[in-house]
């Protein structure tokens, strides 16, 4: 970690925003602080290179042509190398639907067509036949809570054979391959979903997996409206699931 | 064969008053539906030889157009979907219940404007913004977009009016021949960081967006407004309109959505809010005084409440703050992460026991509707806001 200040980079705000994405930056800095860690959001824009200094990544959600525009920004300024750097000097990130699948291999266009992504996780993207909607519910064997959200995509990703998934589905579809019944993935530091938008909201546990990751020990810290909102989500995802 | 168009009026009427009978709210719907039944051209049959005039975009429909009916009714008789039903059953319930009124203005749902556009074939159109909202709805923004774009290409006789800072607006109106856009001078657009044309990157930094590649923004604007706030820019946009009907617009007061709700001993000043634009235009300019936000998430709410992380909440923070609503724990976290406090209560009858006096309440559609129509509150009336 960055001997001062945890850095929290948002990338590509403006393009992968869509659905309050920026919303995790403010939760991994609320939480960091709450222990005393001072942290920051870097925001990183999309006509710039990305920084290799940073100490959690944020890629979220965006339509198709701002995915492409992402992914065309990354490798015109060297946002590969960036990364891992970033990555292999011990920095976690956080990959939400679109963000996820420009971080594997392939993943459709909005014609279809496929588009090279910056291959650093063992996945590939194609199209779904229909549009993705609805509440998403997973369980693992990491988290000892169940991990809820809310998905809204059409790619299909499919994992490499051994890779680990984050978790198996039990509410929703996630990532839509027919088959494993599995959402997101989960690779050294790296975590991806189809929990879209502020996942960490719903989820505290997978904001405190992330810190840990980067800051290796934290101190225990109850969030009541935190805590509120994640057992309220997980009691729906249950009683949803069990209709 | 089917029904003479009259039959399917007459028909629609009646299930309309049956409906008002069992009180189940105006029967503009149903009475569409029946008459929509019976011929389904129905649409196009009712707006024949009539003048209409459409409104649409993400914010501020049914309050620009009940202004620009106010606007044209110095002049003439106009009819219009004054309860805001703005889908096809809305829409032919308006134009059958007053088939004497020539002259017409309907709001018409964004998703919806395309066939509106070849069904109606109105003689103008009025289109204020288009912003995210209901994603899981409306699907994303660029996806109504191009539906816009083409169903405007496809007819270049109407005569389209609009807010040129929108860089949504400017692409489906691009290659449109009869278009007046009215500059207001630059706006930051939260989804059109990239090109709704293109997708390359738009360029912010001058006096308007505009992009280096398709040259997005590049178009002279017919004329400069002024319009600080949404409620004065479609003002603005509607004295426009009304100016080509003969119209001498400076009378009006712009006007917001806002309905005077007696509860208790408070009185609740309740806002639609029902998108990150709306919120964001709500809270710059809140009202001294207590807060009461209600947030669901029933269908036409968005059933995804992730567009809470858009808004910025810390203007909240000099207020006392009160959350309510089917979604509150989701809401009261939110702004709880902005430095926040507040107090979370069960429903709206519980957060107005601790207050007196006047109260904003901003309130998602379903509560919007609840608060304002069905909660057994008083409602007092639409109140207009003054030019400030």
């Amino acid at each position: 970690m960055n001997e001062s200040k945890l850095r929290i980079v948002a990338v590509h705000q403006e393009l992968l925003g869509t659905y309050g994405d920026i919303g995790n930056a403010a939760i991994l800095v609320h939480r960091a602080r709450a222990r005393g860690v001072s942290a920051e959001i870097v925001l990183a824009r999309s006509d710039a290179p990305l920084p290799s200094s940073g100490d959690i990544y944020l890629f979220g959600g965006g339509e198709d042509s701002a995915q492409i525009a992402s992914v065309t920004s990354l490798r015109v300024y060297g946002g590969e190398l960036s990364l891992t750097t970033a990555l292999s000097n011990g920095a976690a990130l956080l990959a939400i639907c679109a963000g996820l699948q420009i971080l594997g291999e392939y993943f459709p266009g909005s014609g279809g067509e496929r588009v090279e992504g910056l291959n650093l996780l063992p996945l590939h993207t194609i199209s779904g036949k229909r549009r993705l909607v609805g509440e998403l519910g997973t369980r693992s064997d990491r988290f000892s809570v169940s991990l809820t959200g809310f998905e809204n995509h059409r790619g299909c990703t499919v994992l490499d054979e051994d890779a680990e998934a984050l978790g198996e589905v039990f509410l929703g579809i996630g990532n839509g391959d027919e088959a494993r019944h599995v959402d997101g993935i989960i690779f050294g530091k790296t975590i991806g979903t189809y929990m879209h938008g502020p996942a960490l909201a719903r989820n505290p546990e997978l904001a405190d997996h992330l810190l840990v990751s980067v800051l290796g020990v934290l101190a225990p810290y109850e969030d009541l409206p935190a805590t509120a909102l994640a057992t309220e989500r997980r009691r729906v995802a249950n009683a949803l699931a069990s209709r | 064969m089917s029904v003479p168009l009259s039959i399917a009026m007459a028909a629609g009427r009646a299930a309309a008053a049956a409906s008002r009978a069992f009180r189940r709210g105006e029967g503009a719907t149903v009475s569409g539906r029946v008459i929509l039944a019976l011929r389904p051209d129905a649409l196009a049959q009712l707006s024949r030889g009539r003048r209409i005039i459409l409104v649409s975009g993400t914010n501020g429909k049914t309050s620009t157009a009940e202004l620009l009916r106010e606007l044209l009714e110095t002049v003439a008789q106009v009819g219009g979907n004054r309860t805001g039903a703005n889908l096809d059953t809305g829409m032919v319930a308006a134009l059958a219940k007053e088939p004497q009124h020539k002259l017409v203005v309907l709001e018409v749902d964004e998703m919806y404007l395309p066939r509106a556009l070849d069904e109606l074939k109105p003689e103008r159109m009025l289109l204020l913004n288009l912003s995210r909202d209901q994603l899981h709805r409306t699907s994303e923004v660029r996806m109504v977009a191009a539906g816009w774009r083409a169903a405007i290409d496809r007819h270049p006789e109407i005569d389209i009016v609009i807010d040129y800072e929108d860089p949504f607006l400017a692409y489906v109106t691009r290659n449109h021949p009869r278009t007046t856009r009215v500059g207001f001078g630059k706006r930051l657009h939260l989804d059109a960081a990239s090109c709704p044309e293109c997708g390359s990157l738009l360029d912010w930094s001058g006096t308007r967006y505009r992009c280096a590649k398709c040259e997005l923004g590049l178009l002279p604007q017919s004329f400069a407004a002024i319009g600080a706030s949404a409620i004065e820019r479609n003002l603005e946009l509607a004295c426009i309109v009304a100016r080509h009907y003969g119209v001498a617009a400076d009378s009006v007061q712009p006007r917001d959505r806002v309905v005077t709700v007696i509860s208790g001993q408070a009185t609740l000043q309740v806002r639609l809010v029902k998108n990150p634009a709306s919120w964001i235009e709500a809270l710059s300019a809140l009202p001294d005084g207590p807060v009461i936000l209600v947030v669901n998430a029933r269908g036409v709410d968005g059933l995804d409440t992730s567009w809470l992380w858009d808004v910025d909440y810390s203007t909240l923070r000099s207020h006392e703050v009160l959350v309510t609503g089917e979604r509150r724990l989701d809401a009261a976290y939110r702004i709880h992460v902005d430095g926040v406090r507040h107090r979370v209560c069960e429903n709206l009858a519980d957060a107005t026991s601790f207050l007196t006096g006047s109260v904003t309440v901003l309130a998602s559609y379903t509560a919007f509707i609840a608060i304002t129509a069905n909660s057994g509150h008083k409602v007092l009336k639409d109140s207009k806001v003054t030019r400030r």
